[in-house]
């Protein structure tokens, strides 16, 4: 079944779709942080990504060009992750293996985001603090936005541009730096049916717990959305879907009342709206 | 290659403003995409659950299912073979107890000791031939696979450990005060009908000094030291009115729905879409969080790990994102407490 036909043959699940922004002033209190952190050094992937300029290197900054997503092939993975469905013990090991090991490798990129009273997720994309988040989460250009990373450091940015019909957002950190970052990647070979990570903060940032991680599949691909069973939740919006390379794909969105219905936006979209997300203006 | 649109991302925009808000996904018009995933190859889907098949083969006989007037209340974990199985305690409804083994058989059990603390009860199972769960040593990562395998062949659900374990904090419960908030001393402002500081007599201008003796001086202080304290509790509140200084003991109370103070848990509702969560689902000293999707009475077994050694114990289904395990060392600790008191018991019942 199609998914469009899926929700109209289910009128319960004609659901609510939900902004998945946290009300700050429910979530946890406000870490303990420092307000200068000392940033990890090392990028989240070893791979350089030359389309990401540094804006700070140049007086009058142009605008940074649009991200090139990082190539990957599926002939890369470990055969027990492109296949249909795991069938083996052995598969399983080698897949808790690879996932373990991409949780570690991408986990300091991904960051808890207060804007005004909603808090939400992100994640890092460029060594000089390009964040991408939902564009509910950012509501408009040009606030204040304060960082949290997964030990509690923060950082001190503003949110760029926002297309709020597609839901894409797209922050800076202001703070110097470099950061740590994440690969971006793209659509041309995410198939239904991968498994995918899901990263964000539900339910506000907490120090105690920190980083929140979830494993799924891709249930459908859509231009504007994917929808996966990482199940995710309030708090987590903006924050990261990664594929099995490590590379964003998608960025937390809604959600239904259906524990399938996890919408995440594509991370082509925000290649498309790249020049008004990177001029920091509205989408109109 | 050009991906038709469909989807419920584009009704949100009229809502994004919103922290949270409601809206009707719209249906899309036809598009040629592939297929869907089929439901039997989700994470927790039937095809997928039979790659856990020799989990299950492992730990079937080390689990038992119980019920309580023939309705599934909870699974259990076999501490003992001459027939001890743990289990979440507040899951086990007044009734007959009976449990399912991996044997098909139905045999009678009987509770024998309760742990309030971690909400987990020792279970006397009459049945011969259980073997005891093996419980897993070492670190556990996040990322690694979790299984909570049944009586049954394939398990009932599979998930990752999201987040290391933690201490997770009782509800919040409300003494039923609004601080005034152009002051940060704890001075109260208004008072929530119905909740415990109005029957306690405290008043609109009340300054709270103490709580349990323990001195506080603002306004976050006060909420800090109150969110120890569980639904039903009644700590002592100094409270300074005027020149006067006295005590009164406050009732905590846990809003339902719909009572004074209960949009203050907005949120928490919101965390709990896509179905029921355990009645005690926060309060213990250390738990594994993972995103298995458990059903409430699914929960008391064990939580294993691709050897079919026990990492824990499944103690709540807490949110759509929540499913909390207490680790294997805490449930040790646990299981000791339930046999002394339980070899109390019966020694003063001799």
């Amino acid at each position: 079944m199609r998914a469009a036909e899926y929700w109209r043959a289910q009128p319960a699940a004609w659901v609510l779709a939900v902004v998945l922004a946290a009300p700050g002033a429910l979530g946890a209190p406000p870490p303990s942080g420092s307000k200068n952190p000392a940033p990890t050094n090392l990028p989240a992937h070893s791979a350089t990504n030359a389309q990401i300029q540094r804006a700070s290197n140049t007086n009058t900054p142009a605008l940074p060009p649009v991200p090139r997503p990082t190539p990957a092939r599926r002939a890369d993975l470990p055969a027990a992750l492109t296949k249909p469905v795991p069938t083996s013990i052995a598969d399983l090991r080698v897949i808790e293996q690879h996932v373990k090991a991409l949780v570690a490798r991408v986990s300091p990129t991904v960051v808890a985001v207060e804007v005004g009273t909603g808090s939400g997720s992100g994640v890092i994309i460029s060594a000089d603090g390009l964040v991408l988040s939902a564009g509910h989460v950012c509501g408009r250009p040009g606030r204040v936005v304060r960082f949290t990373f997964p030990d509690g450091k923060t950082a001190r940015g503003k949110t760029l541009g926002v297309n709020l019909d597609n839901d894409t957002g797209l922050m800076k950190i202001t703070d110097r730096g470099p950061w740590p970052y994440a690969a971006m990647g793209d659509l041309d070979q995410a198939q239904v049916g991968d498994w995918v990570l899901a990263l964000g903060h539900p339910g506000g940032f907490d120090l105690k717990r920190s980083l929140v991680v979830r494993l799924g599949r891709i249930i459908e691909v859509a231009e504007d959305a994917l929808q996966t069973d990482c199940t995710i939740s309030p708090g987590d919006s903006g924050g990261p879907l990664f594929d099995m390379h490590g590379r964003v794909i998608g960025i937390h969105s809604a959600i239904s009342s259906s524990l399938a219905g996890n919408y995440h936006v594509p991370v082509t979209e925000f290649y498309d709206d790249w020049e008004v997300l990177a001029k920091g203006a509205n989408w109109k | 290659m050009k991906r038709p649109r469909l989807s419920p991302i584009r009704s949100l925009p009229a809502l994004a403003l919103a922290l949270a808000g409601l809206a009707q996904i719209c249906a899309a018009q036809e598009f040629n995409a592939p297929p869907p995933l089929a439901r039997s190859r989700y994470r927790n889907g039937e095809e997928t659950l039979r790659a856990f098949a020799p989990v299950s083969a492992e730990t079937r006989h080390s689990i038992v299912k119980f019920n309580v007037a023939g309705e599934t209340v909870a699974l259990g974990a076999v501490v003992d073979a001459s027939g001890l199985a743990l289990t979440k305690a507040s899951e086990l409804k007044k009734g007959k107890l009976t449990c399912w083994l991996a044997t098909e058989q139905e045999v009678d059990a009987e509770v024998i000791a309760i742990d309030d603390q971690e909400d987990v009860a020792l279970v006397r199972v009459h049945a011969q031939g259980l073997e005891p769960i093996q419980w897993a040593t070492g670190e556990v990562g996040e990322g690694q696979w979790v299984i909570t395998p049944g009586i049954a062949e394939t398990p009932h659900a599979v998930g990752i450990i999201s987040a290391l374990p933690r201490r997770i904090r009782p509800p919040r419960a409300l003494i039923g005060v609004q601080f005034d908030f152009g002051t940060s001393t704890p001075k109260i402002e208004d008072l929530l009908p119905g909740l415990g500081a109005e029957k306690a007599g405290l008043k609109p201008g009340d300054v709270i000094v103490a709580v349990n003796g323990l001195a506080v001086t603002n306004r976050d202080q006060v909420v800090e030291k109150l969110r120890d304290f569980r639904d039903g509790d009644t700590p002592r509140l100094r409270v300074q009115r005027e020149e006067k200084q006295f005590d009164a003991e406050v009732r905590m109370t846990v809003p339902k729905s719909g009572q004074p103070g209960s949009a203050l848990y907005f949120q928490q509702r919101l965390s709990r879409m896509g179905g029921e969560i355990s009645q005690r689902a926060e309060g213990f000293d250390l738990a594994i969080e993972h995103d298995s999707i458990l059903h409430t009475w699914l929960c008391g077994g064990p939580l294993v790990n691709l050897d079919g050694k026990a990492i824990g114990l499944n103690i709540a289904r807490a949110g759509r994102v929540t499913t909390y395990a207490l680790p294997a060392k805490l449930v040790k600790q646990v299981l000791e407490r339930l046999r002394a008191a339980a070899k109390a018991a019966t020694t003063a019942s001799n």
